[in-house]
């Protein structure tokens, strides 16, 4: 009887976080379940279920296919860089150094800046001939390169803006990570006669597994999940270079509506999104040394 | 005790949220009786602010409605979704006449302008009227209509020996002015003598100009859909080589996808001469540091200049309203087409006035007397010769220019042109079947 009262009285408590979860959550994944599976109009008007139709013309459709393939090359492409340079920056900003507050302010400082403020900015830093790199680069005798308008380069122009844009909140997390770790590993480390580098390979990077994984995980989800960039600097263009997965399904729902396919899409990147996830938990976290 | 209080605080979240979702049916007023509608519109900068210094004006003279303006970045987004809802505007501003004609949530104009006897037709630009009807209907009301102009830099002419007052008109001679207007060496250009942005509309506007439909049934204008583009024809292909000419030659430069970049270039001093939309021409006598002029869009040599395209928006009545609104809403759209707010809004902003009376009272008619530039639009439109094919193609199908747009960019990218109109004709003609 006590049980049932004290069961009871968690539901309760959780109750509201259900109710907000089931409106802005459940119940978008579950309408994105039934559209994929139906023929949709205007104002998510279901009129019809079509079956597997969406999905079996995903496969067929060369632009999906592309999308999937720019959307991996794109994780390629930001993923290892952004989390080499944040920890790099992170361990640099650590050191027991005059001014390093100074330092990690910089470094934290592009949080303040939103995606799309830091896409608008980079808008100018690319334009073709009047952009500060190409300025830049020809005051030193490189030939200017069409960074958002060449389908070779586009991709990894956006692909720069996404590392930028994501450094701080990993160099945050790693600095947070490196606070953490007790100073008389060090120290006892130091009495052993262990030099620079053996402390941060045995000591400093196997500590800071825990948040190494985390940050590999979230990186991959955003970089799947990447859209406001996309947007203003490429719109997707040229010629599809840069159509990632989140902006074709934005671009086939919003713009050519056609809900019931880019829900398809929407169901297809949320299943890649937990595969490559899972794979990361399987693989990664026998690798993690928790305290 | 404390259970209760918990339960008394997840009954009032409840109720806040079913608060949220009611949305009652019937039409608000104001204190004094005024009918109250909202008004959704897609314009930023200083034309919003213009457009609301109007709205207040409405407000102020009108004694039965009040209008509640909102920004809506994208209101074909918005409606799309709530478009058959009743949190639909009353009112709204949007650019799409033939997805919103066939979207089932308007009212059409048309009807209400043959219930009020204090309106006609005939007050309104005949070729507008033509240009913005279809299958012999006029759906939405057109409000702010620009054309598309051809813009070059007259000090940049006089450097390069042309004469600025004699500018380019046809396809060849864009192309020698261009190379003229090149300044530079090699693959770098310090100026590019010529660009067009990456958009469809430049290059349905290259069919209209010469007359030829873009799209068989009419360009879609008269009811039927079309089937199949010309895109791919004798007509395409003589635009087509004629971008990737001057690509090759290093004359053309290519800013991407984002309209702004070619403007950005043009405000420079980097780019010579580039068509844009007219509705610039009132940002640019504001704020340009050196002499520009307009003409009008260039024709293949041979062909007789036959009109432009209409872009802009309309203004919608959602049939979502409520009869009252509905009415309200009418008044609405009738000041904002008056002769006086016309004349007013045309000067402000460059878009060409939709009621001919317009041109002729203050303070546009002064406007049009002392900057050619603003004129250039007005007769560009009025020279227009009304033909399904100078209105310009109408499409259910938005991904089609998606597909004009790529064509353009992989031409501008080095491909050939029979390779780039191939696809896009064979990915088009997919689409619209």
């Amino acid at each position: 009887m006590r049980e049932m009262k004290l069961f009871g009285l968690g539901m309760l408590y959780l109750f509201p976080t259900f109710l907000i979860l089931g409106v802005f959550l459940f119940y978008p994944i579950l309408k994105t379940v039934q559209f994929s599976f139906s023929n949709v109009l205007d104002g998510g008007i279901v009129a019809g279920f079509v079956g597997l139709e969406h999905y079996l013309s995903l496969l067929s459709s060369p632009s999906f296919l592309n999308s999937l393939k720019v959307s991996f090359l794109f994780v390629l492409y930001t993923v290892p860089l952004t989390i080499i340079l944040s920890l790099f920056l992170a361990v640099i900003a650590n050191e027991k150094l005059k001014g390093n507050k100074i330092f990690q302010m910089i470094f934290s400082s592009q949080l303040g800046i939103s995606g799309a403020a830091s896409s608008a900015i980079l808008l100018f830093f690319f334009h073709p001939t009047l952009g500060t790199i190409n300025n830049v680069l020809g005051f030193i005798g490189v030939p200017r390169i069409e960074w958002l308008t060449s389908p070779d380069w586009a991709l990894f122009s956006v692909a720069l803006a996404t590392v930028w844009m994501g450094l701080s909140l990993n160099f945050i997390l790693f600095l947070g990570g490196l606070q953490n770790i007790s100073e008389d590993l060090y120290e006892s480390a130091l009495v052993d006669g262990a030099g620079y580098w053996n402390r941060l390979f045995k000591i400093t990077i196997p500590l800071l597994s825990p948040v190494l994984f985390f940050v590999t995980i979230i990186n991959f989800i955003n970089a799947f999940q990447s859209f406001g960039q996309v947007d203003i600097l490429t719109e997707g263009g040229p010629s599809e270079a840069t159509n990632l997965i989140v902006y074709s399904i934005y671009r086939e729902a919003f713009m050519y509506g056609n809900y019931g396919f880019a829900s398809a899409q929407a169901i297809v990147l949320f299943i890649i999104t937990l595969v490559v996830t899972l794979i990361q938990f399987k693989v990664g976290e026998r690798r993690v040394h928790y305290q | 005790m404390k259970l209760k209080k918990l339960l008394f605080a997840l009954v009032m979240l409840v109720l806040l949220l079913s608060a949220c979702t009611g949305n009652s049916q019937e039409a608000t007023t104001t204190e004094d009786g005024k009918t109250v509608i909202k008004f959704w519109h897609n314009l930023d900068g200083d034309n919003a602010l213009t457009l609301e210094g109007i709205i207040e004006k409405f407000n102020g003279q009108s004694d039965s409605v009040q209008v509640k303006p909102s920004f809506q970045d994208n209101v074909q987004q918005q409606m799309r979704t709530v478009g058959s809802t009743d949190s639909a505007p009353t009112v709204f501003m949007g650019g799409d006449l033939a997805y919103y004609s066939q979207s089932g949530y308007i009212t059409p104009v048309e009807e209400m302008i043959e219930e009020d006897n204090s309106f006609s037709m005939n007050q309104l630009n005949e070729a507008v009227v033509s240009n913005h009807s279809l299958d012999g209907t006029l759906s939405g009301m057109p409000f702010n209509v620009f054309v598309p102009l051809l813009f070059y830099n007259t000090s940049m002419f006089k450097d390069a020996g042309l004469d600025p007052d004699n500018p380019p008109q046809t396809f060849s001679e864009i192309q020698k002015a261009a190379e003229k207007l090149t300044v530079g060496s090699g693959e770098e250009p310090d100026v590019y003598g010529f660009s067009i942005p990456i958009n469809t509309s430049f290059i349905y506007n290259l069919f209209a100009v010469q007359n030829e439909l873009v799209f068989n049934h009419d360009n879609g204008r008269l009811g039927k859909q079309p089937t199949k583009t010309f895109l791919n024809s004798d007509v395409g292909q003589n635009i087509y080589n004629w971008i990737a000419e001057m690509n090759k030659a290093g004359n053309f430069g290519n800013y991407g996808r984002t309209w702004s970049n070619t403007q950005m270039a043009f405000s420079a001093g980097e780019l010579a001469m580039y068509p844009d939309s007219s509705a610039v021409t009132g940002i640019w006598l504001e704020t340009l540091d050196f002499e520009f002029d307009t003409a009008p869009m260039p024709v293949p040599d041979g062909k007789e200049w036959s009109g432009v395209n209409q872009g802009g928006s309309q203004l919608w009545l959602s049939n979502q309203a409520s009869e009252e609104e509905q009415k309200a809403g009418w008044e609405f759209i009738k000041y904002l087409v008056s002769a006086e707010v016309q004349s007013e809004w045309a000067t402000k902003t460059g878009y060409v006035p939709v009621t001919p009376e317009a041109a002729k009272i203050s303070p546009l008619k002064e406007a049009y007397s002392e900057d050619a530039q603003l004129k250039e639009a007005y007769d560009a439109l009025n020279n227009t010769k009304p033909s399904e094919a100078t209105a310009g193609p109408s499409l259910e199908e938005v991904e089609v220019s998606e597909m004009v747009a790529q064509s353009f960019e992989k031409l501008l990218q080095g491909e050939s042109v029979e390779d780039v109109l191939q696809e896009a004709e064979q990915k088009i003609n997919k689409l619209l079947q």
